[in-house]
């Protein structure tokens, strides 16, 4: 489609967005019939999405408390989506009310709703920017504001990379990001995979091409490509429910059912 | 609570947590969820327990279980199934367990209703914000991109698929020379001549490419086709189905214009049209480099002599006119050969002939340079013509345009240091009389061509019997508003423009027509001596072209050689100038007899006058103001003199005095061997009519 650059992206309700259906499947009402109606296609291709979408909720906790373990009071969350329960400064701040936590969303919704939640809320920013152009992040003013480049950032790419398609250059946009960490920022990465899914993973991703935002799985070995120049932590890059586990329960039942695999990694 | 108690309540808040952990996210550590259910778990055995029984506290840990997020698709269900059982083996009252479920049900539809409503009026919100940002950009947008149509000097148009105009910009209208209304009626290939119509009607296709940038010819109102640069944008509506076409149009026309004069001003002299030096010089370049080896080719550099007496003399303007005129010459000259012109300085052309079959010598471009310029061009009623200086130069060894250059430069200077019609020495003048000189030297020529110019001849007469023997012809200009200028001065003006060199054939050709005339005269007389005499300028001495001017007159005449007498200038043999020496010894191998005047004695001189064929000297104004007769007979002057005649005579030629007052004067020269003399004291001169009555008179 020819859309003239210089047209705003617009606002479509109607056009159901990962972001919300996502919040539908996390028992969140940020939503619209649309959204739920995606939502319950998905649940009948694969029942175990809206456990994929909690053990996903679940790393995010897991990965920023652990990177606050490591030091880390500053973070970058790519593509955050509805702020919906339990968000990275909700999480960060019971640790540390200092931390810094900028969020970037190119969804107009989320956008709007984040700037309401998170009025008033210090140390905190959001970003309307599409992600895949690193440099309208990295050189925007708000978050040159709040973060500061020379001291280490956790970069969050959370169920982020599997909608950016292989045209989007996915490994040269990290790169980009990663070239402008300090040492010792950290990179918290979970992806859809095929690997970790029982029904066919095509079911899923057909029913995902009806709304904004398609999905491109990827293989364990492409994953761990966007963690080129970072040293991977333990346990490495494994199906979310086995990163770093905080109770049996977080392990769930089954990881081959996980759908993600998630992993950090260092800054060298 | 008995410790067994205790170890069941955390038996089931681990199987609580477990349960509600399958059906929502819970933004808690393991633990804090567990201490937050053990909690809720004790309120509840508390509660079935209590006498009197009431199950209303149940509602408010409905309320609670909404408010820690716990609010999955299945939460309450599964948390009702895991709490009942544990609560009916702790109180074995169904009823109660019934009665708290209830409220606890309750509770939770109520918090979850309302949290639920809270959430979607929040998302609402969202979105009617993000539509209202949305729209304000969507608008501010639209502005700017109607800013950009309307001032943009492109012209833009975005059609339907039919080509039919939904929205031009003025710019379109003025490219296309109509009304912005006038498009209502066209569609867009109407705007594009027949032949690039299919090309634009191409961007229609829905299979081609989106976006097409092209050249089109473009009809405009008044008929005329100019070549455009057309970008034509193909837009397509969410389902990908072609909806609009966006055509932008640059008019190259003014700019291709521009570029045109950009060009003429970089390569053309504006004044004459001619390349300018840096062009000419490469144009010199590629014709060497495009030449075959061995074609000939000629370079002429051109400097015209004293240009400057023309601009101060008549004004810049009348110089500028002057040099146009110059320029037409060369390209008359040239008309035949195929030619490049340059102005390469102010008064400095350049001529580059690649020679072919018919192209003449180099000495005869020249010449016919040399004609043409001699042509008086008219600035109002004033005739002027040029002299110049030409170098010429062939084709070298070398290919190089600058060595090629550099040689006609080399070339012209040379022609320059011979004197040959060229002024040297020339300052800006500084008075009046040097202007007003300077101008009517510039007059001159036109004043040959209208007449005002005329043969003047003086009576020579033999000292020995005082008998008229022949005469003197010179040059008189009488201009319509002013004195009558004598011979000398004319002579004067005409060697300041280079002129003086046309004049000497002038004067030969003329009064050699009258030959038969004098020859006539001079039988009656008994005269040996040559009948007409010229006298030529240092310039007319020197002059190439004077052994071919002197052999015509002559041929005309039709009459013996040997009447004519030319009178060469004695400095200027003495110096080699131009080609003085050979001229003199060419006259008068050809049987004209020759003579040097403006002889001042000497023994270089004298040396000079022995080696030559001149047998005769003319002594012209010997004493200045003083006369002779006026000093005593043995002044250094007299006697100086006295010897000087002796010299002249033992060499074995004669000696005429010019300027004679008197008849004491005429007596004294005769008294010391004088043969014949020239001045105002034998008539003053005149016509042919003048002279031929003065010769009967006297026969």
């Amino acid at each position: 489609m020819t859309t003239p650059d210089w047209m705003p992206p617009g606002v479509d309700a109607e056009l159901p967005s990962a972001a919300r259906i996502y919040d539908y499947l996390l028992g969140g009402a940020h939503n619209f019939a649309s959204d739920r109606a995606v939502a319950d296609r998905l649940l009948a291709v694969d029942p175990g999405v809206r456990r994929i979408a909690t053990l996903n909720r679940a790393f995010l906790r897991r990965a920023v408390l652990f990177l606050m373990s490591q030091g880390i009071r500053q973070f970058l969350d790519l593509g955050s989506g509805i702020p919906t329960v339990g968000n990275v400064h909700e999480i960060a701040h019971q640790v540390d009310p200092s931390t810094k936590v900028a969020y970037v969303d190119y969804e107009a919704v989320a956008v709007a709703h984040s700037e309401m939640i998170l009025a008033g809320v210090d140390n905190t920013a959001i970003l309307m920017a599409d992600v895949t152009e690193p440099h309208l992040v990295l050189d925007s003013p708000k978050i040159r504001g709040l973060l500061d480049f020379d001291q280490p950032i956790g970069l969050l790419a959370l169920t982020l990379f599997h909608y950016i398609p292989p045209q989007r250059k996915p490994f040269q946009v990290i790169a980009a990001y990663r070239d402008a960490l300090a040492p010792g920022s950290h990179l918290a990465v979970s992806h859809f995979t095929d690997d970790l899914v029982h029904s066919t993973g095509d079911g899923l991703v057909d029913t995902m091409k009806t709304t904004q935002n398609n999905v491109f799985p990827r293989s364990k070995d492409e994953i761990t490509q966007l963690f080129a120049g970072f040293d991977l932590v333990d346990p490495g890059l494994v199906p979310i429910s086995l990163w770093r586990p905080e109770t049996t329960m977080d392990g769930g039942d089954d990881p081959s059912r996980d759908g993600q695999y998630a992993g950090v990694a260092r800054k060298k | 609570m008995s410790s067994q108690g205790r170890d069941e309540r955390v038996a089931l808040a681990r199987t609580w947590a477990r349960a509600i952990g399958s059906t929502v996210y819970v933004p808690m550590s393991a633990v804090e969820l567990h201490e937050y259910l053990l909690d809720l778990i004790t309120t509840l055995f508390d509660t079935v327990a209590a006498e009197p029984f009431t199950a209303a506290p149940a509602a408010e840990l409905g309320r609670r279980l909404v408010r820690a997020k716990f609010t999955g698709h299945e939460t309450l269900q599964q948390s009702i199934a895991v709490l009942s059982d544990a609560l009916l083996a702790e109180s074995g009252s169904a009823d109660r367990v019934v009665a708290m479920m209830g409220e606890l049900a309750a509770g939770y539809a109520e918090a979850i209703r309302g949290w639920t409503l809270d959430q979607q009026e929040e998302v609402k919100r969202a979105l009617l914000d993000a539509t209202r940002r949305s729209e304000a950009e969507l608008r501010e947008s639209e502005n700017r991109f109607r800013e950009v149509v309307t001032s943009s000097a492109l012209g833009i148009a975005i059609t339907d698929l039919e080509g039919k105009f939904l929205q031009t910009n003025p710019a379109l209208a003025e490219i296309i020379g109509c009304k912005p209304a006038d498009f209502e009626q066209r569609v867009l290939t109407d705007l594009f001549s027949v032949a690039t119509r299919g090309q634009v009607a191409n961007a229609f296709r829905a299979d081609g490419p989106d976006r097409m940038i092209t050249k089109a010819e473009l009809v405009k109102d008044d008929g005329d086709e100019v070549w455009a640069n057309v970008a034509l944008s193909l837009l397509r509506d969410d389902d990908d189905a072609p909806s609009y076409l966006v055509a932008m149009v640059q008019d190259n026309s003014e700019l291709e214009l521009l570029q045109r004069q950009i060009e003429t001003l970089t390569s053309k002299d504006g004044l004459t049209g001619m390349h300018n030096r840096q062009f000419f010089k490469s144009r010199v370049e590629s014709v060497l480099g495009r030449a075959a080896p061995g074609h000939a080719i000629t370079l002429l550099h051109i400097d015209i002599d004293n240009f400057s007496v023309v601009n101060h003399g008549f004004g810049y303007e009348a110089g500028d006119e002057l040099l146009v005129s110059i320029a037409d010459k060369l390209q008359r000259v040239f008309a035949d050969e195929k030619a490049e012109f340059g102005r390469i300085d102010g008064d400095e052309f350049a001529v580059l002939v690649e020679n072919g079959p018919t192209t003449p010598s180099t000495e005869d471009m020249i010449r016919a340079v040399h004609a043409e310029l001699a042509e008086p061009v008219y600035l109002g009623e004033h005739g002027i013509a040029v002299g110049a200086s030409i170098g010429a130069v062939g084709r070298l060894w070398s290919t190089d345009a600058v060595e090629f250059f550099g040689a006609a430069q080399s070339a012209l200077r040379k022609a320059k240091r011979s004197g040959l019609r060229q002024w040297s020495d020339y300052d800006k003048p500084e008075d009046a009389t040097e202007k007003a000189d300077f101008e009517r030297a510039a007059m001159l020529a036109g004043a040959f061509e209208t007449g005002e110019v005329t043969l003047d001849y003086s009576p020579v007469v033999r000292l020995s019997d005082r008998k008229g023997v022949g005469v003197l012809a010179g040059v008189v200009w009488q201009p319509r508003d002013a004195e009558v200028i004598a011979h000398d001065d004319c002579v004067r003006l005409a060697e300041l423009t280079g002129l003086s060199v046309q004049v000497g054939p002038w004067l030969l050709g003329e009064a050699c027509g009258h030959l038969p005339i004098w020859q006539a005269l001079a039988a009656t007389a008994n005269a040996k001596e040559s009948v007409l005499r010229v006298r030529l300028s240092r310039a007319q001495s020197a002059d190439g072209d004077l052994v071919a001017a002197v052999n015509e007159a002559v041929a005309r005449s039709a009459v013996g050689p040997e009447f004519l007498q030319i009178a060469f200038d004695t400095s200027a043999v003495a110096e080699g100038l131009g080609t003085a020496p050979d001229n003199l010894f060419t006259v008068a191998s050809n049987g004209v007899r020759v003579a040097l005047h403006s002889f001042r004695g000497g023994p270089l001189e004298l040396d000079l006058l022995a080696g030559s064929e001149a047998r005769s000297v003319v002594l012209t104004d010997v004493f200045g103001d003083v006369r002779p007769p006026q000093r005593s007979a043995d002044s250094a002057l007299v006697l100086g003199t006295v010897e000087l005649v002796r010299a002249v005579a033992r060499i074995g030629a004669e000696v005429c005095v010019d300027g004679v007052r008197d008849e004491e004067e005429a007596a004294w020269w005769s008294d010391h061997g004088v043969h014949t003399a020239t001045g105002l004291v034998f008539g003053d001169p005149g016509d042919v009519h003048d002279m031929m009555a003065r010769f009967s008179d006297a026969g």
